[in-house]
């Protein structure tokens, strides 16, 4: 009972005590009270992780005197309102997700905070930063590259606009009775991933498709249309490159690359490649396709294709592509992401080319490794190995179940109709599956998608960088990894390049550790103070 | 009576009507954004222009709202705006889909539910037959049906290991019509079909019983009696006219059934059109769901104009005025 007492005692009278005998003698020297504070998140609809994350943020902020409405955002809004639309009221915490093209750092340095930036949905804007962030982006000396974004990023570091809390931990589990040499794909997540764990993984038993089981449809086969299934049309559909684990870019359909001028990349294909129906692939096909993707304008590559001004060939293998302005970022984000379309099956349709439906018209036809076979809506894809690819998976073809909710794909993976589960269960329930199971290996894939907390620079109190710099000093990564994603996220590291993304990670940057007390005292330094209940106020004026 | 008709058609076409409005302006002013996730990887304004005015999403919701009324006049739903393809092209095979859980459903589960219900009905006053039959159908009755469903996987799925839990065939297997008649389906269907069996029995049980329990006492059925026919005859006699209220209700009943296979879809990831259904509303894809609402809409208001029509042939005492 006295134990008990005690207890609760502590929490109870540890803040009264700092605010009675701390900074209540200088009560009326204070300005007004600094107003609550409203928090976004993504809603539960998302999973549970953003609540449960920005409640233990706000738990800690809220000892520097500050309270906090929690406001949770359904995502469509989210993005719509406030990370587009320049809607944000006061703080978010939110998560962006580790997509493949955001292995380059232009997207966390110059799409998420340069002014006028359309995701800058915090609303800073620095012109000297965001002259510097538009400048690395045009260095094709990569030395130089790195150079300057490390620069970029101690300048937003010493500025402290928003920053990053965790980094998600992706993870999948998979049949280990019937399958080997199942790769971490990382830092992407494996719905992402082609090599790995796709094309590396190898049957163990007689049974040679390797069965996905999965949440959702693919909702199109036409690579022009493509919203949400990046990854799986380029299984059958290649692209020029591929981004591996190290960060680097390596050579898929094409041999090599380089930049003759700083608009100007020579591209040269990979010998003897053809497409699913026997025809060859040559520089007539890229030129065709980079063409009318030009052309055509899909929104849905609006934005890897912004900068691409059209293609010329040169001879059977080599072409090149023209940019608007120099881009050194056109490596690590397009060469991956733009696939060949065959230009013989596609140069003399007449009808909307976006919205053509290439499996009825029979034209699901790409170059990659696997060829396309099956597609029954809202139940099931198969793809089957084209043996003659440069890199054909050691098994017959791939299935994707789309089952539609989590206890079915639990299911399929107990009962061995699935062979593989992805980020469509909760980590920890994939880990968990793992363990009690022993058909069932799990692997955890660091990501750098990245859970920030945003302020809205262009309001109060977030106008004040020793405002800002003390919610940073007062942010417990380490809860909210542990509490908020039940230990599947990593504390992040300094600034806002994620520290998975290696060369172009400024590691010099030093470490802010999570210490309220020190908040207080900056907070305290810059002229705030507390009144007798303990809430925070500004300096006065 | 054709003066009836007229008037329930017209009636009918106006709730089809209202229905149809209300969807739309519903789905236009939720605060979701069907272009957000490509907003979210950088899509333009320019782009995202385009593609809202390509979707029909452009201009005053008044103008918005004619135009879609207009090509709804002439049974043009739209494209989906995930699969671009017309909505009917995307509906068509996950109807047949949910048709298949649907119609062997509620006829199993109406003439389960009618023998059953002649046998409690028939049964001694207070006896233990009507107590338990009476005690199963109402608790049945109040259970949410994903709760049958799950009660099933958990049985003869998970822990019998007997059926399938989930989709409509293992991978690998046939595709086409052909499907449909093989073992593997079969094997897939039964849990799914027993849960709307299961669902669907209850109503029907108690509907029979109360017409067998009414007409037993008839004086018709004492002269069946007196005619020294077995008992199962004299209960035959009063079930066939205990059906009318049955065969009624298994109309609106169909309806219902199918915006009710919504929950067992997605309980048994079975590919129809109410998994669908639900799918579209979280992917913002309205097209698809506005026409699945509008076609259960239609489906109920018909089924009930059937039944009203039905039950005047049925009994010559109603009289349509």
């Amino acid at each position: 009972m006295k134990n008990a007492f005690r207890r609760l005692a502590l929490p109870v009278w540890l803040p009264v005590g700092i605010a009675a005998f701390g900074n209540v003698a200088a009560a009326q020297e204070l300005g007004e009270r600094v107003p609550d504070l409203q928090i976004a998140y993504y809603a539960a609809d998302m999973g549970p992780m953003y609540e449960q994350s920005a409640r233990v943020l706000s738990e800690e902020w809220s000892k520097l005197g500050l309270t906090f409405r929690m406001q949770p955002v359904q995502f469509s809004t989210f993005i719509s309102n406030i990370m587009v639309g320049g809607g944000l009221e006061d703080m978010a915490v939110f998560t962006v997700g580790a997509d493949p093209d955001r292995v380059d750092p232009t997207y966390w340095l110059h799409d998420l905070g340069a002014c006028g930036a359309r995701r800058n949905g915090a609303k800073w804007c620095d012109e000297a930063y965001s002259a510097k962030v538009r400048e690395q982006r045009e260095m094709v000396d990569q030395t130089q590259r790195i150079a300057a974004v490390k620069q970029a990023q101690q300048h937003f570091y010493d500025t402290m606009p928003w920053w990053p809390a965790t980094n998600t931990v992706y993870g999948m589990v998979w049949n280990s009775d019937k399958w080997e040499n199942v790769t971490s794909p990382a830092p992407v997540a494996a719905h992402e991933g082609l090599i790995d764990p796709w094309l590396s993984a190898k049957p163990k038993t007689d049974d040679r498709w390797f069965d996905w089981a999965h949440y959702e449809d693919v909702t199109t086969y036409n690579p022009l249309a493509e919203e949400g299934a990046v990854g799986w049309l380029r299984f059958v559909y290649d692209t020029f490159a591929k981004n591996n684990s190290k960060g680097e870019t390596i050579p898929w359909a094409a041999a090599s690359w380089e930049f003759t001028e700083p608009t100007n990349v020579k591209i040269t294909l990979r010998q003897g490649m053809t497409f699913h129906d026997g025809e060859a692939v040559t520089a007539d096909d890229a030129v065709f396709t980079i063409n009318k993707v030009v052309e055509l304008q899909p929104p849905a590559m609006s934005s890897r294709i912004a900068n691409l001004a059209g293609a010329e060939k040169v001879d059977d293998l080599t072409f090149n592509i023209k940019l608007k302005t120099p881009d050194a970022s056109f490596v690590t984000t397009v060469l991956p992401y733009a696939f060949i379309l065959p230009e013989h099956l596609w140069a003399n349709y007449e009808g909307d080319m976006v919205a053509r439906d290439v499996v009825a018209d029979g034209v699901a036809i790409g170059s990659g490794p696997f060829r396309f076979k099956t597609w029954r809506i809202n139940e099931i894809h198969e793809l089957e190995t084209f043996k003659e690819h440069f890199q054909a998976p050691g098994y017959d073809g791939v299935r994707r179940l789309a089952l539609g909710q989590a206890d079915a794909i639990r299911s399929a993976m107990l009962s061995g109709t699935g062979d593989i589960a992805t980020m469509v269960l909760p980590v920890a329930a994939m880990s968990d599956l793992a363990t009690q199971n022993n058909h069932l290996d799990f692997l955890e894939i660091p990501s750098h998608g990245s859970m920030l907390v945003w302020l809205n620079n262009q309001k109060a109190p977030f106008t004040d960088p020793a405002f800002r710099k003390a919610m940073r000093v007062a942010t417990s990564k380490e809860r909210a990894a542990v509490e908020g994603w039940l230990g599947f996220a990593v504390p992040a590291g300094e600034g806002p390049v994620p520290k998975q993304l290696g060369m172009w990670y400024n590691a010099d940057l030093p470490e802010i550790t999570f210490d309220i007390e020190a908040a207080r005292a900056a907070l305290e330094q810059a002229g705030y103070g507390w009144d007798a209940q303990g809430r925070l106020h500004y300096p006065k004026k | 009576m054709r003066a009836y008709i007229l008037r329930r058609l017209a009636q009918s076409v106006l709730v089809i009507w209202a229905v149809t409005t209300i969807m739309f302006f519903m789905f236009r002013v939720m605060p979701a954004d069907p272009t957000a996730i490509l907003l979210e990887r950088g899509l333009s304004d320019e782009a995202r222009n385009a593609l809202l005015e390509q979707w029909g999403l452009t201009g005053s919701l008044w103008d918005q709202y004619v135009a879609y009324l207009g090509n709804l006049l002439v049974g043009d739903f739209g494209s989906s705006f995930l699969y671009r393809k017309p909505v009917w092209e995307v509906l068509t095979p996950l109807i047949i889909n949910t048709l298949w859980i649907a119609v062997p459903g509620l006829l199993l589960g109406a003439a389960l539910g009618a023998a059953i219900g002649t046998a409690v009905g028939w049964a001694r006053r207070g006896g233990k037959l009507e107590r338990t039959g009476i005690f199963l159908a109402t608790v049945i009755r109040g259970v949410p049906n994903f709760v049958i469903g799950i009660a099933l996987l958990t049985v003869f799925s998970s822990t019998l290991g007997w059926f399938p839990g989930f989709g409509m065939g293992d991978p690998g297997q046939n595709v086409g019509f052909a499907r449909y008649f093989t073992l593997d389906f079969l094997h897939h269907l039964a849990l799914p079909l027993i849960a709307v069996i299961i669902y669907f029995m209850p109503e029907n049980l108690l509907l029979m019983r109360s017409g067998v329990v009414e007409n037993r006492t008839e004086d018709y059925i004492e002269l069946v009696r007196a005619k020294g026919v077995s008992q199962g005859r004299v209960a035959w006699h009063a079930a066939r006219n205990s059906m009318l209220p049955l065969i009624t209700w298994l109309f609106p009943a169909l309806a219902e059934t199918i915006a009710g296979i919504v929950v067992i879809e997605i309980v048994f990831s079975w590919p129809g059109v109410g998994r669908e259904l639900v799918l579209a509303v979280t992917r913002q894809d309205y097209p698809v769901a506005q026409a699945a609402f509008f076609l259960l809409a239609v489906m109920i208001v018909l089924a009930n104009l059937a039944a009203d029509l039905v039950y005047g042939k049925l009994d010559p005492r109603v009289v349509y005025k």
